[in-house]
């Protein structure tokens, strides 16, 4: 008989399968997304790929010296865990901010920086990112979602965790009447892909990097089935209602009970990430956010929030916030002493306070009110003084609408001197030096900010202009070709071929003078001379 | 006699006739009387009816008014707020209200 559901929902099959339906977290898509880490350093974060200015602008460093401070560290020396440290700001910027604040804990601190990618932990090194920092810092390759060391056991004052348990392992399941039920998913490709499937069937993620580029071309299949063995079964919901999407952070639970076991007696963990508040609506539609090549999920802090309520560790969140980035600090003492300062730090009225000005700033540029927007910018670098992410924005808005290029300058350097592989403030200060003619100067800044961030094709533009002011024609045209190549956006596109233009309109033209004047060398004066 | 007795025939016969006259100008009377009552009541009637479509004509007039009012006032109010130094104002207290609020909450501690 004919069914004409079905007939509707054959389209959805189309396809060649590379593997068969499991739970989402081990679907190709997601290994493959993994499988990005592995050979990646920073320049995913140069490129602003991953967006780790949210959690690495300072804020929260300054933020954890002040938990660390409050709690009054009861032993010395003190010791410091980071999982997923990334970028290595967030560690760079915590120890800038306690070298000022409390010398003496500095002094004998130790700071673990770990992430899962050795080739992470050896572009921090490459770039110098903790340099300054040498003493203090000990690296070590570690996995936060696997089973943690037995050294790491109640080993420390402070655990940091940023923008890594929305990469953990998750699982997305549908909860209603009808029970509980996993979404499998097979992924699947327009046209077969034997090496694909083969290397699918090996286990681990590593050897799938060289699918990165045809990661984007494979489409997720989806099914629930009814599932009984999941990990933490405890946290999930009662079975009521409507039939309603949820993600079970079983990854992130095992690792924030981790961390809550790493704590040293008055020691502190913070924990930031990208996550949601509320459980999810039944119509709701559960989607990955996609950072470059690799993949994660917003973590379900509500979730998190009931599950770790009652435990033996101080679990403490504000009474009222917003937005997306959220913060949770585990204590292992009397939750009571934070408590205020948690509330403080990560509440509404300090979120409202940190995004209005900004945001108010921003719509000002946009109607042109660049005073009213500097006005605003002050206030909120009143609040965030050292927030190198804050500065990179309003030493643009100082270069590019108020021409203010000295304040420009001072102030990107300020910021480089916050995060010292921040391309695009090398590429503020090369664009302020140009303006004011030093051409010496801003070929040794953009030559910086190409050395980090090479693949930008606003940097190229620069470069260009630079290399035409200083008569490096062959040079600039190089620069605009590397340019357009890399633009693949087109952002840049059309600023590009016009300077391109120009260049070979203004070769032509001398090309024309030179011409000119080899024909036309002799000049023959009789004329002048017999009238004479 | 005999002209007598014509006279009174003639007599009677004239009562007759104004008898007959009287009664057909009573009868007359009374569809006058009639017909103008139920003119009046008609009238009357439709005086009610047409107070009545007066007055609603007059609470919907009164209710476009009052909205126009309305609207004139809103319309005045909302360029007020339109006028980009009105917008800048109340941005500008917006995020004042904020960072007072954040310091008043730091000040607590």
């Amino acid at each position: 008989m004919l069914d004409p559901v079905a007939m509707v929902a054959k389209g959805a099959r189309k396809g060649y399968p590379v593997e068969d339906f499991q739970p989402i977290w081990n679907s190709a898509a997601m290994r493959i997304a993994r499988s990005a880490w592995v050979d990646c350093g920073l320049e995913v974060f140069l490129r602003k790929d991953v967006p780790y200015g949210a959690t690495s602008s300072g804020r929260l460093s300054e933020d954890a010296v002040q938990l660390l401070l409050e709690t009054g560290p009861k032993n010395q020396p003190c010791r410091f865990l980071e999982i997923g440290s990334g970028s290595g700001i967030f560690a760079k910027l915590f120890l800038d901010s306690l070298k000022l604040q409390a010398p003496e804990i500095y002094k004998t601190c130790t700071y673990i920086v770990t992430d899962g990618s050795a080739i992470m932990l050896e572009s921090q090194s490459k770039y110098g990112v903790l340099a300054e920092h040498a003493d203090q810092i000990e690296t070590r390759v570690f996995d936060a979602g696997a089973p943690w060391p037995k050294d790491f056991e109640a080993a420390f004052d402070g655990v940091f965790a940023s923008y890594i348990l929305d990469s953990l392992p998750i699982d997305i399941l549908s909860v209603g009447e009808s029970g509980v039920r996993q979404m499998q998913a097979r992924c699947v490709l327009p046209v077969k892909n034997d090496a694909l499937e083969d290397a699918l069937k090996i286990p681990g993620n590593n050897h799938l990097a060289p699918f990165l580029p045809i990661a984007k071309n494979l489409q997720i299949q989806t099914r629930h089935f009814e599932t009984a063995n999941l990990p933490y079964a405890d946290a999930l919901p009662m079975k009521k209602g409507d039939d309603t999407p949820m993600v079970h952070c079983h990854g992130a639970l095992a690792c924030v009970e981790n961390i809550a076991n790493a704590l040293r007696s008055g020691g502190f963990a913070m924990l930031s990430d990208y996550g949601t508040l509320v459980p999810r609506e039944p119509s709701e539609q559960i989607e990955f956010q996609n950072f470059g090549a690799s993949a994660a999920l917003a973590v379900n802090f509500h979730q998190l929030d009931s599950w770790f309520a009652e435990g033996k560790t101080a679990y403490l969140k504000p009474v009222s916030e917003e937005g997306h980035l959220i913060t949770r600090v585990l204590y292992n003492g009397d939750g009571s002493d934070l408590f205020e300062l948690v509330d403080l730090l990560f509440g509404l009225a300090r979120q409202q306070a940190l995004r209005l000005p900004v945001e108010a700033a921003r719509e000002m540029l946009r109607a042109n009110a660049f005073e009213t927007a500097r006005q605003l910018y002050s206030k909120a670098m009143a609040l965030q003084p050292r927030n190198w992410s804050l500065a990179e924005e309003v030493s643009e808005l100082l270069l590019l609408s108020a021409k203010d290029y000295k304040d420009a300058i001072s102030l990107a350097e300020f910021g480089l001197s916050l995060n010292p592989i921040g391309p695009n403030l090398y590429r503020i200060i090369a664009e302020a030096r140009y303006h004011l003619g030093d051409i010496s100067g801003a070929e040794d800044a953009i030559a910086a900010c190409l050395r980090l961030s090479g693949a930008s094709p606003q940097a190229r533009l620069l470069q260009a202009r630079i290399q035409v002011k200083s008569e490096h024609i062959e040079g600039a045209l190089i620069s605009v070709a590397k340019g357009l190549a890399m633009d693949k956006e087109a952002d840049q596109r059309e600023a590009l071929i016009q300077l391109q233009n120009e260049i070979l309109v203004n070769i032509s033209q001398n090309a024309r003078e030179d011409l000119l004047a080899e024909v036309n060398r002799t000049r023959n004066l009789d004329a002048l001379t017999l009238r004479l | 006699m005999a002209d007598i007795d014509n006279i009174e025939k003639r007599l009677i016969k004239v009562e007759g006739k104004l008898e007959k006259l009287h009664t057909d100008m009573v009868r007359v009377n009374n569809e006058v009387h009639r017909h103008v009552t139920k003119l009046e009541d008609r009238f009357n009637r439709n005086l009610k009816d047409q107070n009545r479509v007066n007055a609603q004509d007059h609470k919907f007039i009164t209710g476009l008014e009052n909205r126009f009012g309305k609207m004139d006032r809103d319309s005045k109010k909302l360029k007020k707020q339109s006028d980009p130094r009105q917008v800048d104002r109340n941005t500008m207290k917006l995020v004042d209200q904020a960072l007072k609020a954040y310091d008043q909450k730091k000040g607590k501690r």
